[in-house]
C-alpha cells in the first residue's frame, strides 16, 4: 500500500539537518504463531503502535532488473548471529509465502499509528548462511500496480458488470443495462457514468 | 551478565571513542544535508595497561579465554573514578572488539597491552 508522507513527515523530509531517524520496519508473519517477527533496524528497541520492535541487523538489497526490464524479487537480508530467524525458517518450511511487511516510521512521531510508507511482500524463496537469513521478496511493489486501476473506455461504462452497484448508483427499476451513455442518459445517471468519451479514438495511453 | 575481573586499574589516558550515528550528504550547491541514522550513540572504550601485574594479567586472560569467549558474551565493566564525571564509577554492558587482543611482557612480572570494549 503506497502512503502519502504525513505533514510531518514532509517537513522532517525537508529539514537540512535533523536529530530524527527514518526507521525501517520489518514485519514477518510466522505461520501458526500468534505474534509476527518485529524488527526495527536501529539499535535500540523502539515501540510503535502498541507493540516492541526488536533492534535487529537486517538489510534491503537493490531490486534489480532482468533483461527485458521486470523487477526481480528483492533481497532481504537479516542477521543470522544469533540463528533466531533461522530457527523459523527451519520450523516453517523456509518461510515460503509468508508476508512481509515493510514500512518507514520517523523516530520523532512514533505516536502516529500509519506509518509514512509501507509495502507488502511475500516471502519466494529463503538462503541461510552462517552471518545472513536471506528472503527473497515477491514483487508486489507499488510499481507494479496496474494505475488507474481500471481499463478507461470511450464508450463503454466500466460499471456495467455492476449495475446499480455502488459506482454506478443507479436505483431505478429498469432491468439491464448495455453500458451505452445512451442509456445512462435515459437512466438520468449519465454524471455517474463509467466511460471516458473524452478519450480520443484510438485510445490513449499513459 | 559477567562481570569485568576487579584488577589494576588501566593507565592513563582513557581513550573513549563516541560513533557518530549521522548520515551526511554534500550537495552541488555546497550545502550539507544530515540527519541521525540510528535513535543511540554507542560508545567505545580503550583500556590501556604498561604495567600489568603477571597475576592480574591471568585473571584478565581467563576472563577473556574462558568467561566471555572473547567478543562473544557481553559483560559489565566499571568506569573508572573520575572526579566530577558522572560517568565515574558507572556500570557499562560492553563487548571485546577489535580483534585480536595482545598483551607482551613487558618488564618482569609486568604485562603491557592495550584493550578495547565497545558499549552494547
Amino acid at each position: 500500500m503506497m502512503l502519502n508522507l504525513s505533514v510531518a513527515g514532509m517537513l522532517e523530509k525537508s529539514q537540512l539537518s535533523s536529530d530524527g531517524v527514518w526507521l525501517l520496519l520489518v514485519e514477518v508473519t510466522i505461520p501458526n504463531a500468534e505474534e509476527p517477527l518485529r524488527l526495527v533496524r536501529n539499535n535500540e528497541d523502539i515501540h510503535w503502535n502498541g507493540y516492541t520492535w526488536s533492534a535487529f541487523n537486517f538489510k534491503l538489497g537493490e531490486i534489480t532488473e532482468d533483461n527485458k526490464g521486470r523487477p526481480q524479487s528483492v533481497p532481504l537480508q537479516i542477521s543470522n548471529i544469533t540463528q533466531t530467524v533461522q530457527a523459523y525458517v527451519e520450523e516453517y518450511n523456509g518461510l515460503t509465502g509468508a508476508t512481509v511487511i515493510l514500512r518507514v516510521v520517523h523516530s520523532q512521531h512514533l505516536d502516529t499509528a500509519l506509518p509514512e510508507l509501507e509495502e507488502v511482500f511475500n516471502i519466494q524463496s529463503t538462503t541461510c548462511d552462517s552471518k545472513w537469513v536471506t528472503f527473497y521478496l515477491g514483487c508486489d511493489l507499488s510499481i507494479q500496480v496496474r494505475f488507474p486501476f481500471r481499463r478507461v473506455l470511450k464508450n463503454f461504462c466500466s460499471w456495467r458488470d455492476h449495475y446499480k452497484g455502488i459506482e454506478c448508483g443507479y436505483a431505478g427499476s429498469m432491468p439491464e443495462c448495455d453500458g451505452t451513455l445512451q442509456s445512462c442518459r435515459i437512466r438520468g445517471n449519465s454524471a455517474r457514468y463509467g466511460g471516458e468519451p473524452s478519450i480520443p479514438e484510438g485510445g490513449l495511453y499513459a | 551478565m559477567p562481570q569485568f575481573p576487579n584488577i589494576q586499574q588501566p593507565v592513563y589516558p582513557l581513550t573513549t571513542k563516541i560513533k557518530d550515528p549521522s548520515l551526511q550528504s554534500e550537495m552541488e550547491n555546497g550545502m550539507v544535508i544530515s540527519r541521525a541514522r540510528f535513535t543511540r550513540v554507542p560508545q567505545t572504550f580503550v583500556l590501556k595497561w604498561t604495567a600489568l601485574p603477571a597475576e592480574d594479567y591471568a585473571v584478565l586472560r581467563d576472563f577473556y579465554r574462558t568467561k566471555v569467549l572473547g567478543g562473544s558474551l557481553a559483560f559489565d565493566w566499571q568506569y573508572p573514578t573520575v572526579a566530577n564525571d558522572p560517568y565515574s564509577g558507572k556500570l557499562f554492558s560492553v563487548r571485546f572488539t577489535g580483534g585480536n587482543i595482545s598483551f607482551e611482557l613487558s618488564s618482569p612480572g609486568r604485562y603491557a597491552g592495550t584493550l578495547t570494549l565497545q558499549e552494547v
